[in-house]
């Protein structure tokens, strides 16, 4: 009666075993390429409600933060009509972080300001390459380039 | 006899009138003529003022990091001066306890103006963890440090001042120096007979000359006017022109051109003349900040600047101006509580700011461009205030970084020596912000006073393999980094010769990835990718990024067979580090004239060269490279924050290069002889170690940040030795890899692929 009940025990426990291979042989096969490639740069979706969406989502660095406070220091010279101020805060704000796409955008419209399209544009475009994908910036991007083209 | 006295006395009466009348009227033409050269001289430009070159402004933040020795020293070239107790007056410092306060001076000048206040910055070992205001309490996001002034732009004087307005000068400073100088000023004419009599009877009565009977007027009419020689007929012009001067001019004007044309000591070989200069010089404050002890002391300094100065004879200039405060008290000008409270405070003054021609590679590399730009007589008279990129802390690590590298190399290489110094081994840096074009470091050489020659913008040497990722770059529309290139040996006829590339060292695989080749600079596979691209294309990729040097379709192209010039390596990996646009390098920003007009301003200037995705493919194969390939020694080093990299070395070892990048600074560095002579050296041995010293010492420009990922760029799990995509529990060794999104591997690994079941069938 015990003999047959160890092994009763051990052929349960080999079917578990036997179970639990297939369930992962089967839930990832040998031989499937690595299904998990993934854009690293996905679009985000469109949110109009977002305050102020220029250097999104993760942690910032200090440098980051930095820049940003001279983005804002920049926009009120912008709003002032001083555009040689707003751009020498911009420069240094996009050297203390050169993925501020915002800092771009500002810089074209001081450019724009300035009546030079050239310029305009070449940060029109820096600002179309960091700023995330968001509707309410790509329409904000889209505004600024007809106003660069009617400088022309 | 007696008929003929009276008639003889008239004649004689008659001639001593003429002759008085004559000598009159030839005072009056002289004194005519006195004018018009007075008033030439005042209406034109007072005064030959040199232009100063400044340094850009250092912006500090919390969370930044610090290299303290560094910083500090910029403090103490900027006169900020170190005191044991909190710093009370502007321009004096204090580090204690991991807080360092530094009472910020005045700065006024063109197109920058700041009054001084007392600001906490609080340190946790090499990170600012805040800022704070301390008049007001209130915490800084940002604080500016002022520019550091570079070089001044001399004419034939060596003279330095500052000009300022009677309006701006304060009361007690006008009060001590009519005290001291020329108590009647407002009450004579120019020149002071009861003065005269005055200094006479006091210079008499003690036995020594104690007082001059000079007036300012007279005082001025000598500096402005006339050479120092002792002689009668000198001292009749001085009065002449006094006089003249006081006929043309208000006294107002006269106090004014006075206060900023009397000298007031020196300042190494500069001469430090005015109030305006004399304020910042001792005082490190804007002259209508200065207290009365302060005015008191810079009177008391006129009569004998050298002999007074507080730097060197405090004691002196002490009683001096003591002197100067009771001179005040007894002209009624202060009471006795301000004499008594002014002789009670110490003589305090701001350390001295250095002068002199820093970073001279760099300022010569500027005033190439500013000899374009205005004749040297404007510059060195115009007063202009000429702003910079430069960054003095990345300039002195980059100067530190290769004097200390070269002498390294040299000392575990004896062969290397040379002992004629002109003769010894090279170097050169140059450090930019890869996105705004700034240059924030020049080294153009070993030593500039053995040799001036730049390195980095005049030297054209072949840049071997630091080349290599333009040549792959050209690849990209058809190859992507996990690629498989041949390694196999190669002959190539170029102009009826055989040509035969080799490797560095032997690689005993026919195949390597195109990653692999680019981390581990293989020659052989770079020259069979160039020939496939073809070499058209691969110069034209390489001529967009903005070499002046012919770059010629040869196969030794693709292994940097040609010449460059290091400033324009350096702008071109730009393009890599900027996602995809190459900047104008930028040393000058604006330049101001003496009122604050902006008379140039140069701007951030970008050039779109290739994709920001394509740009970032290369970036992170230099990465790669960084960690994996010929730039592994980087981590042994200290550098442990994201970087890209590329070595070089030149066919014979003539030149050793490294050219790394992060995404907020970029840095190039060449080493070799000038004679091109072998280094048996390579790039990795001699270049990298300098680049690595060099970032690891400027640690407030470096983020740690990670390259940005762009649009247009997917991953994907490649097998490393076929370069297809990665079949789980066969591939052995797998790698995740980046890839245009246009153009990434489709191909499960046919290398490792089992041949019976699904896995045939592929994706």
């Amino acid at each position: 009666m015990r003999k047959k009940g160890m092994l009763l025990l051990a052929c349960g426990f080999l079917l578990l075993l036997v179970a639990c291979g297939r369930r992962r042989i089967h839930s990832v096969p040998p031989g499937e390429i690595y299904r998990e490639s993934v854009s690293p740069a996905p679009e985000t979706p469109a949110d109009e409600d977002t305050p102020s969406p220029g250097l999104a989502e993760k942690p910032k660095s200090p440098g980051e933060v930095a820049s940003i406070r001279l983005t804002d220091q920049a926009r009120r010279y912008l709003e002032a009509g001083d555009a040689e101020s707003a751009i020498r805060v911009l420069e240094r704000s996009v050297a203390l972080h050169p993925y501020n796409g915002e800092g771009y955008f500002l810089l074209a419209e001081a450019w724009i300001l300035k009546k030079d399209p050239g310029r305009a544009l070449t940060f029109n475009r820096m600002a179309r390459t960091y700023l995330p994908k968001e509707a309410s910036w790509q329409e904000r991007i889209q505004d600024q380039y007809q106003r660069i083209s009617a400088l022309k | 006899m007696a008929g003929k006295s009276p008639r003889g006395f008239k004649t004689a009466a008659l001639f001593t009138l003429f002759f008085v009348l004559l000598a009159g009227i030839g005072t009056v033409i002289y004194c005519f003529y006195l004018s018009f050269e007075i008033e030439k001289r005042f209406s034109g430009r007072r005064w030959q003022i040199p232009s100063r070159v400044y340094s850009d402004v250092t912006l500090l933040y919390p969370g930044q990091r610090m290299n303290k020795a560094l910083f500090f020293s910029k403090l103490k070239d900027l006169g900020y001066k170190k005191v044991s107790q909190p710093p009370k007056i502007k321009g004096e410092m204090r580090f204690f306890d991991s807080v360092l306060s530094l009472f910020l001076k005045d700065v006024q000048r063109p197109g920058m103006r700041r009054e001084g206040y007392l600001v906490r910055i609080d340190l946790n070992a090499d990170r600012i963890e805040a800022i704070r205001r301390e008049d007001t309490r209130e915490p800084l996001d940002i604080l500016e440090i002022e520019p550091e002034a570079l070089m001044l732009f001399f004419g034939d004087e060596r003279e330095q001042r500052r000009l300022v307005s009677i309006d701006q000068v304060p009361e007690h400073l006008i009060h001590a120096v009519l005290a001291i100088e020329d108590n009647r000023f407002f009450q004579h004419p120019g020149i002071d007979p009861i003065g005269m009599v005055r200094a006479l009877l006091t210079n008499l009565r003690s036995g020594s000359i104690r007082q001059g009977g000079s007036t300012l007027t007279q005082q001025l009419a000598k500096n402005y006017f006339l050479t120092p020689e002792r002689t009668f007929s000198r001292k009749i012009r001085e009065v002449l022109i006094a006089l003249t001067m006081e006929a043309l001019y208000d006294k107002k004007t006269i106090l004014e051109i006075y206060l900023n044309e009397i000298y007031f000591g020196q300042k190494g070989a500069v001469s430090v003349n005015g109030i305006g200069e004399a304020a910042d010089f001792y005082f490190a404050k804007s002259v209508e900040a200065l207290s009365l002890d302060e005015c008191a002391l810079l009177a008391g300094l006129i009569k004998a600047p050298n002999r007074y100065t507080p730097h060197s004879h405090p004691d002196a200039a002490k009683s001096r101006r003591n002197r100067v405060l009771h001179a005040m008290f007894q002209e009624g000008y202060i009471d006795q509580k301000q004499l008594k409270d002014a002789i009670s405070i110490p003589i305090r003054t701001a350390a001295i700011e250095r002068y002199g021609k820093r970073a001279p590679y760099f300022m010569d590399y500027l005033s190439e461009q500013l000899a374009h730009l205005y004749p040297k007589e404007v510059l060195s008279g115009s007063g202009f205030s000429i702003y910079t990129t430069l960054d003095t802390q990345v300039q002195r690590a980059a100067e530190n970084a290769l004097s200390e590298g070269l002498k390294r190399l040299e000392n575990h290489h004896p062969e290397l020596k040379r002992p004629k110094r002109e003769k010894r081994l090279q170097g050169g840096v140059i450090v930019m912000h890869p996105k705004t074009g700034a240059v924030l470091a020049m080294v153009g050489g070993r030593d500039y006073s053995i040799s001036q020659f730049n390195r980095i913008t005049l030297a054209k040497r072949q840049p071997g393999s630091t080349i290599k990722p333009f040549v792959y770059l050209s690849a990209l529309d058809r190859l992507n980094p996990a690629s498989m290139l041949s390694n196999a040996p190669i002959t190539i006829m170029v102009d009826g010769r055989q040509w035969q590339p080799k490797n560095y060292k032997p690689i005993y695989k026919r195949k390597i990835r195109l990653k692999d080749a680019l981390a581990q600079s293989v020659n052989l596979a770079t020259v069979d990718l160039a020939m496939d691209v073809g070499l058209e294309k691969v110069a034209k990729t390489i001529e967009a990024f903005g070499f002046s040097t012919p770059v010629e379709p040869y196969p030794a192209l693709s292994l940097g067979a040609f010449e460059v010039i290091p400033l324009e390596l350096a702008r071109a990996y730009c393009g890599f580090a900027g996602d995809g646009v190459i900047p104008f390098p930028l040393s000058l920003k604006d330049v101001y004239d003496e009122k604050g007009t902006a008379l140039q301003r140069k701007y951030m200037t970008l050039n779109p060269v290739t994709s920001p995705s394509k740009a970032f493919l290369i970036t992170s194969m230099l990465e790669y490279a960084v960690t994996r390939g010929t730039g592994r020694s980087l981590s042994r080093l200290g550098i442990h924050f994201p970087a890209a990299g590329k070595t070089g070395t030149t066919n014979a070892y003539r030149d050793a290069w490294f050219v790394g990048y992060t995404p907020e600074v970029l840095a190039l560095v060449w080493v070799g002889f000038d004679d091109n002579t072998s280094m048996e050296l390579t790039g990795a041995e001699a270049a990298l170690p300098i680049w690595a010293e060099l970032m690891s010492a400027i640690l407030h420009r470096i983020s740690g940040n990670e390259f940005r990922v762009p649009e247009g760029i997917v991953t994907e799990v490649i097998c490393v030795e076929s370069g297809q995509l990665a079949l789980r529990s066969f591939c052995p060794v797998v790698e995740e890899e980046f890839f245009l999104k246009e153009n990434k591997p489709e191909m499960p690994c046919s290398l490792h692929a089992p041949r019976f079941g699904r896995q045939e069938e592929g994706r």
